[in-house]
């Protein structure tokens, strides 16, 4: 194959998976070496991938430290040129001086379009965010995480990079509106993705921001989880109760200090007292900002004003008309009024919204959405868990949004025949999350296989908690020609499943690649079918299956090579079934065994035998496990950055305490007395029996 | 003579093809090749394309002539993690054939300029690699020789330590 073609193939493929190919022959590993590499470094930790661990249910975020030292990192940027992109995610053992020393320099300022940073939490602080400035040509920058940044910060890297495009700020939780406006005033029609879940100061104004300045090229815009959108209105009116009430806090906050201090040990006095400085300073911060908020939006509001006096006018007609609203009901209206208003007018500016994320946004009633997505005819992807999404909110997505790929509704009250609108019209449909949504039952199936005109394919189908049966199932599999797309099926606590699922899905779709089956009422039968045929299953969750015993699980266990993560919670799993997996998958990352009363320190063993590179463990209430087979496993796998050992009896302090600091990663251990969680990091260099902590 | 709209398309193994015009065109050689001649009659000859792989090639361009596609199809040049999950379902059972028709699918869109063909093919040799958790499964899968010496091989695995999946 010739060298074009090679590029082509390697373009596809993730950093780590580039470096495996750099091992398979001379060639591959001079082109991976000269023309890929060197553009493009990424020193993540080889992380487990979303969907294996989507599924699971109970598994936070999850920790992504990755094992690279500054020798690394200077080494490998110093053999490359003409470097584009560098992502640093999770790299916590490195300290902004390490980073940015070896990054700083000519010709990397100049050439470097994407910094990713995310996960490094406290470790960027001024130094590094100043530093962000010099690489001019920027256009996608990451900074998820990276809780020290605030507004001052923003402003100065979107004046020097005046290309970006791309920014990602989750979690970033002393940013406000403000940072908003600086970017959207600076970058305009540049901007393309901007994420800004989780952080709890930002409100509606940003969208505001967004339209005023023609930010008309946004195509991503992630708003999820973000504190429900306060509303200026009420601000204004109770101006002087919130600013008593703010000091009443501030005294409690200040009171609440002096008792923690007096309370706890030094070293934690000094660790909280400092989270309580920067709280105040936070908060000072934001009142300031807020008084320059509502000065700048005096200016750019009048507008709104205008027709809010008009808005008033209308309720207070409405009032008298009524004669039983209540002035919180009015207000309410007004807000929503205000909402939609904004909404309306964000949605005529950035039409082109390709990505939309409005998770947990429960504020905004079925209008507003009515009112923004009306607009956004490009959305290919749309994000609407926890809103209020109704029957006539989904009429208006099939009718407006022809290239949807994406839609998730999860907690939804609709009734499954709006469904049918949505599969006529949007061909594209691939991804489908309906879990929680009251209402959908095998209609389901019946609308997907009426309506499907141009051979679209779904792919994943999230279905939990949904009334969905056996028959659904099988018309569904037995009439589509497409069930070997699916690639992930999310059956989690579908009551009125069996084992038939189970056969059908075996014999139609063997391709798939992610299974949960968790709470249903499946036996050992129905998984020997999986076992036999679904060989390319990487994740499955069998929780809570109380019925499923060794017979099915050796199985499992032996036959589903390519297993990444398996959860097993609260079933008859027994050390024999850890030994076949120890026997058959060495690369089985993430495994949650919560509840499994039958595995003692014999399975635990089996693994550290055989399963040397997990990731994530789970063995809470695993009661029969010692304090020595926690010890041998954690010694055993250098991968290991989870290892919840909670709710286990009669375990040894000491020892543990000795395995936490022998290793550099991250161990969450919950024992009676005492909890523990993110590890500090110990030096690269000097990786044996120190027990120095090396942070404050 | 061949029909109206129609032209002829002749393999390196002297196989002949008749192919409408337009659907031709989505080759861009054959297109500026057809741009060149003047007499419509004459058998275009396709020299490195054997013709078990041009009637295939053939196949996908009139399925896709036929059924243009209603996604936003650009790619994105700036992606820096291309997608490889959104090959479609026909494109995805068309790609599903053995190893050496698939790297001579590859050369002939190569050959032809079929811009479409080539990135899906691309795509779909790029998941096979992705299934594979090792070097020594890559090679066995891609039947490819392993031409390092020990200790090369010993000192590649060493620098990329940090983040090699293996052991």
């Amino acid at each position: 194959m010739n060298i074009g073609d090679l590029l082509n193939i390697f373009s596809y493929l993730p950093f780590q998976k580039l470096k495996m190919c750099g091992l398979v022959c001379q060639k591959w590993n001079r082109i991976i070496q000269n023309e890929m590499l060197n553009r493009k470094i990424d020193f993540t930790f080889p992380k487990i991938e979303q969907k294996i661990h989507s599924f699971f249910g109970n598994v936070d975020s999850f920790p992504l430290q990755s094992r690279v030292s500054r020798e690394v990192i200077r080494k490998t940027i110093a053999k490359s040129e003409n470097l584009l992109s560098i992502n640093f995610t999770g790299c916590t053992r490195l300290d902004e001086f390490q980073i940015f020393g070896s990054i700083c320099k000519y010709p990397i300022t100049e050439t470097l379009q994407e910094l990713n940073l995310s996960e490094m939490q406290e470790k960027i602080t001024d130094y590094g965010f100043r530093n962000i400035c010099k690489f001019t040509s920027l256009r996608k920058l990451s900074l998820a995480t990276c809780a020290m940044i605030n507004d001052f910060h923003i402003e100065l890297i979107v004046n020097s990079c005046e290309n970006l495009e791309d920014i990602n700020l989750d979690n970033c939780f002393q940013l406000t509106d403000r940072s908003i406006q600086s970017i959207t005033s600076k970058l305009k029609s540049k901007l393309k993705k901007l994420s800004i879940a989780s952080c709890p100061s930002i409100t509606e104004t940003c969208l505001i921001y967004l339209f005023d300045n023609e930010c008309t090229s946004l195509e991503s815009l992630d708003l999820s989880n973000i504190s429900v959108f306060q509303i200026e209105g009420e601000q204004r009116n109770d101006e002087k109760k919130e600013d008593d009430k703010k000091k009443e806090q501030e005294k409690e906050n200040e009171k609440e200090i002096e008792k923690e201090k007096e309370n706890e040990s030094e070293e934690k006095k000094v660790i909280k007292s400092k989270e309580k400085e920067l709280e105040k300073d936070q908060e000072k911060q934001q009142e300031k900002e807020k008084e320059k908020e509502k000065e700048n939006e005096k200016e750019n509001e009048s507008e709104n004003e205008k027709e809010k006096d008009k808005d008033k006018e209308k309720t207070i007609n409405n009032n008298e008309n009524s004669g039983l609203e209540s002035d919180f009901n009015s207000e309410d209206f007004e807000m929503q009024e205000y909402l939609s208003q904004i909404l309306f007018q964000f949605g005529q500016a950035c039409n082109k919204l390709k990505t939309l994320n409005l998770n947990d946004h429960s504020e905004l009633n079925e209008s507003c959405l009515i009112i923004l997505i009306s607009e956004l005819t490009e959305l290919e992807t749309l994000y609407l868990d926890g809103c209020e999404v109704t029957d006539n909110l989904i009429k208006i997505i099939s009718e407006t949004c022809p290239k949807l790929e994406t839609l998730s509704i999860q907690d939804a009250d609709i009734s499954v025949n709006s469904l049918s609108y949505l599969f006529e019209s949007c061909e594209c449909l691939t991804n489908l999350n309906l879990n929680y949504v009251d209402g959908i039952n095998d209609d389901l199936f019946t609308f997907l296989i009426e309506q499907n005109k141009n051979d679209r394919a779904i792919s994943v189908l999230q279905l939990t908690a949904n009334c969905v049966s056996d028959y659904g199932v099988k018309y569904f599999i037995e009439n589509s020609c497409w069930t070997n797309q699916i690639r992930e099926l999310d059956l989690e606590n579908c009551l009125y499943l069996s084992d038939h699922t189970l056969a059908f899905l075996s014999q139609y779709s063997p391709q798939i690649q992610v299974l949960s089956v968790s709470c249903c009422p499946i036996t050992d039968q129905g998984l020997v079918f999986v076992a036999n045929n679904c060989k390319k299953l990487i994740s499955l969750n069998i929780n809570d299956c109380e019925k499923i015993t060794s017979k099915s699980l050796d199985l499992i266990c032996s036959q589903l090579i390519y297993l990444k993560g398996l959860s097993v919670r609260n079933t008859q799993m027994e050390d024999s079934s850890l030994q076949l997996l120890s026997q058959s998958n060495p690369y089985i990352t993430m495994l949650a065994l919560p509840d499994c009363k039958k595995i003692t320190d014999k399975g635990l063993v089996y693994l550290s035998n055989g399963c040397k590179m997990l990731q994530w463990v789970d063995c809470q209430n695993c009661s029969q496990i010692t304090t020595k087979a926690i010890q041998t496993l954690s010694l055993a796998c250098d991968d290991l950055q989870m290892f919840n050992i909670s709710g286990i009896p009669n375990l040894n302090p000491l020892i543990l305490s000795k395995i936490k600091s022998h290793k550099f990663n991250h161990f969450s251990i919950e024992l009676d007395f005492w909890k523990c969680i993110y590890e500090d990091s110990l030096d690269s260099d000097d990786v044996t029996d120190s027990e120095t902590d090396s942070e404050n | 003579m061949t029909e109206l709209g129609k032209i002829k398309l002749v393999s390196s193994d002297s196989q002949e093809f008749e192919v409408d015009r337009e659907v031709a065109a989505m080759s861009q050689t054959i297109k500026n090749l057809l741009e060149a001649i003047e007499d419509e009659n004459t058998a275009i000859p396709i020299e490195n394309v054997k013709g078990e792989i041009l009637e295939r090639v053939i196949h996908y361009c009139e399925h896709h002539y036929n059924h243009p596609s209603p996604k936003n199809l650009t790619e994105n040049e700036n992606e820096y993690e291309r997608r490889t999950d959104d090959i479609e379902p026909w494109d995805q059972t068309f790609c599903n054939v053995e190893q050496p028709v698939l790297f001579e699918l590859i050369l002939a869109a190569n050959y032809l300029d079929i811009k479409p063909l080539l990135d899906v093919c691309c795509k779909t040799v790029a998941n096979l690699i992705k299934e594979c958790r090792s070097p020594e499964e890559i090679r066995k899968r891609f039947k490819i020789k392993n031409d390092f010496t020990k200790e090369e091989e010993e000192e590649i695995r060493k620098e990329n330590a940090w983040c090699l999946d293996e052991k």
